[in-house]
């Protein structure tokens, strides 16, 4: 009984897990088409966008076949696909290095800066959640409301130049700007300067990296952070309600346990499903963040190549922003079916 | 009209009201500052009236910018882009989302299946991105903007309007209805749409919420209401050169009034949705 019970829970679990791999494969197709629409349907002709008024017609038409704009929509769709498959992304107009080595440069940056600030959002945002639920409706439950409302309202650039104003320059606690000290150089291993400078042994160059994470990762964490100490403390509430609680209680478990064996564990698990969620949102945010505090990543990237009218790099950060939310919600998704059997197609 | 005022007032609890009452005072005077910007604001907001980057004194109380213009002045009209782009954007959103939402979970099948993974993929994706995107195709002009925000969010309201579309199909007074001969169109209008009205409303106040930040957000990167209309994310962009030497006020005006405006939004909502849980027919709608 019990062998097939288990056999028939990893057989559903595996059907769950093939069929959100399988999930994905549209929503790449959708993000990566639309990407594709989108910067061909831009009007006027994109050589004269990105070289201005003054070029000549023969380097017009040299360009235009170099690019493979002269040919028919349908096979400049199958061209596009045929060389992201081969992660060929083109070379950038602005600094003529291919695109994807651009993006293995700024990917990290912005990977790493969003991690640091999920991790301090979970931090800060659970613990508070459930204090909030525990005291619910009382002096602490409503402060800690009152400021994940006024967190949710600051905008992301506002907070982090107030940030970079107080803690950098009137209490200069901490570097306001770039990813590492001057002084600092960095071999190119990961691309990820935590991790750069751990696997070289420059610890201090390490606590270098950390302080200047410090302050992005804490302006984008503010915003996360409301959002999961509203929703744990949403959880926390209702599992609170749950009749198990009850017969906890009754079977004279002590309080303490009740809340952190029993309530806690259920009420924390569904809050990992909106972290995939709120990740992508992190990556969003990390745009605004990265002009602020000068950090090289995948924002900056993308803002500067709008600028430049710079095709091939607005193509590739576009395109490899879509691959990281669906991959990250799609490892959020089984992670999460893999802790909670309710949750199978 | 006291009557109903009484009874509405005493069929509810007292933190449900207050948050409802004080954001829809936040917003009532956003919105009066919006609409009578010319007769309040003391200068022109888009000419230099004085010296640069002076500080808040008796002429200017709010400080002037980088060109000389006039800070408050410039705060006050930025909310008429801010606060309009925001609404607009809101209502493509809405008046996009809730009906696909309202098909899509009625009708069901296969439809239904290609709506909800395009839906969740661009929910998935960075609002701002999208943004980005979708005004870089388009050219940046105030109009233009509102259409990306609006499409960036459109995802909220497909799947708030989905889940209670899906949720009520199944009802005994739908099933009355087809075997009266109603059609789909006329079930969807007279029926599902109305049933979602107490959640719209909830997600109306909370969407302008979230595109006043996007707005703003698109405006401090450059990419959204080009000066010289004032408009409070593109003021920071400018004031943000002066802000590191200790020259806050043209960015901390701005930025509080956006804090402010997206706090009335917020509380309105978070407000509305306690008196429609009071009432029992609403749903929690984030």
């Amino acid at each position: 009984m019990r062998i097939n019970e288990k056999l028939g829970r990893d057989l559903t679990l595996r059907t769950y897990v093939i069929t959100r791999f399988l999930l994905t494969i549209p929503m790449l197709f959708l993000l990566v088409t639309v990407v594709f629409i989108v910067l061909r349907v831009i009007p006027g002709n994109p050589i004269r966008a990105m070289y201005g008024e003054l070029v000549t017609p023969e380097f017009l038409e040299e360009m235009t076949k170099k690019l493979g704009l002269d040919k028919p929509i349908h096979l400049q769709y199958v061209d596009y696909w045929a060389r992201l498959i081969k992660g060929d992304f083109g070379v950038s107009i602005w600094s003529s290095r291919p695109v994807i080595e651009e993006l293995s440069y700024a990917f990290p940056v912005t990977l790493e800066v969003s991690i640091a600030a999920m991790i301090l959002s979970i931090v800060a945002g659970m613990p508070l959640g459930v204090i909030s639920a525990l005291k619910r409706d009382r002096f602490h439950d409503y402060l800690i409301r009152f400021f994940s409302l006024a967190g949710f309202a600051l905008p992301i650039f506002f907070l982090g130049m107030i940030l970079q104003f107080v803690l950098g320059l009137q209490y200069p606690l901490f570097p306001i700007q770039g990813r590492y000290g001057t002084r600092l150089e960095l071999p190119y291993i990961t691309g990820f300067a935590t991790i750069d400078t751990l696997i070289t042994g420059n610890f201090s160059g390490f606590l270098d990296v950390l302080a200047h994470l410090f302050l992005p990762a804490l302006g984008m964490a503010w915003h996360i952070s409301a959002l999961i100490s509203r929703i744990s403390r949403a959880n926390m509430i209702e599992t609170l309600g749950e009749d198990y609680i009850l017969t906890a209680r009754a079977k004279g478990v002590r309080e303490r346990a009740v809340i952190y064996k029993h309530a806690f564990r259920n009420a924390i698990l569904p809050v990992f499903t909106v972290i995939g969620i709120y990740f992508a949102l992190l990556l969003g945010g990390a745009v605004l963040t990265e002009s602020i505090f000068s950090l090289p990543g995948m924002g900056l990237l993308l803002i500067d190549s709008i600028f430049r009218r710079d095709y091939p790099v607005i193509q590739g950060c576009i395109v490899v922003y879509a691959i990281a939310v669906v991959v990250v919600t799609t490892i959020v998704d089984i992670v999460y079916a893999f802790l909670d059997p309710r949750i199978r197609y | 009209m006291r009557a109903r005022l009484r009874k509405f007032l005493a069929a509810h609890s007292k933190p449900a009201l207050l948050t409802f009452f004080i954001g829809l005072a936040i917003v009532i005077m956003l919105v009066f500052m919006a609409i009578f910007a010319p007769l309040i604001s003391p200068y022109n907001p888009i000419k230099g009236v004085s010296e640069p980057m002076e500080s808040p004194n008796g002429n200017h109380p709010w400080g002037t910018d980088t060109l000389g213009r006039d800070v408050l002045s410039r705060t006050i009209w930025g909310g008429r882009a801010s606060i309009m782009v925001a609404l607009i954007a809101m209502l493509v959103s809405l008046g996009v989302g809730s009906p696909l939402g309202a098909i899509s979970g009625y009708l069901g099948g296969k439809l239904d299946r290609v709506f909800v993974i395009a839906m969740d993929t661009f929910y998935a994706f960075p609002t701002h991105i999208m943004a980005l995107m979708i005004a870089i195709m388009l050219s940046p002009e105030a109009m233009n903007i509102a259409i990306a925000v609006g499409a960036a969010h459109m995802p909220r309201y497909f799947r708030v309007v989905r889940s209670i579309s899906l949720s009520i199909r199944e009802r005994l007074f739908i099933e009355a209805e087809k075997s009266l001969g109603a059609s789909s169109s006329f079930i969807i209008l007279h029926h599902i749409l109305p049933y979602t009205i107490s959640s719209i409303t909830v997600l109306m106040s909370l969407g302008i919420a979230h595109s006043i930040l996007t707005v703003a957000g698109l405006g401090f990167l450059g990419i959204g209401v080009q000066p010289p209309t004032p408009e409070w994310g593109t003021d920071m962009r400018w004031g943000r050169d002066i802000f590191l030497i200790g020259k806050w006020w043209a960015v901390v005006y701005p930025g509080f009034m956006i804090f402010l405006t997206v706090m009335g939004f917020n509380l309105l909502s978070e407000g509305l949705n306690a008196i429609f849980q009071e009432r029992g027919g609403g749903r929690y709608a984030t």
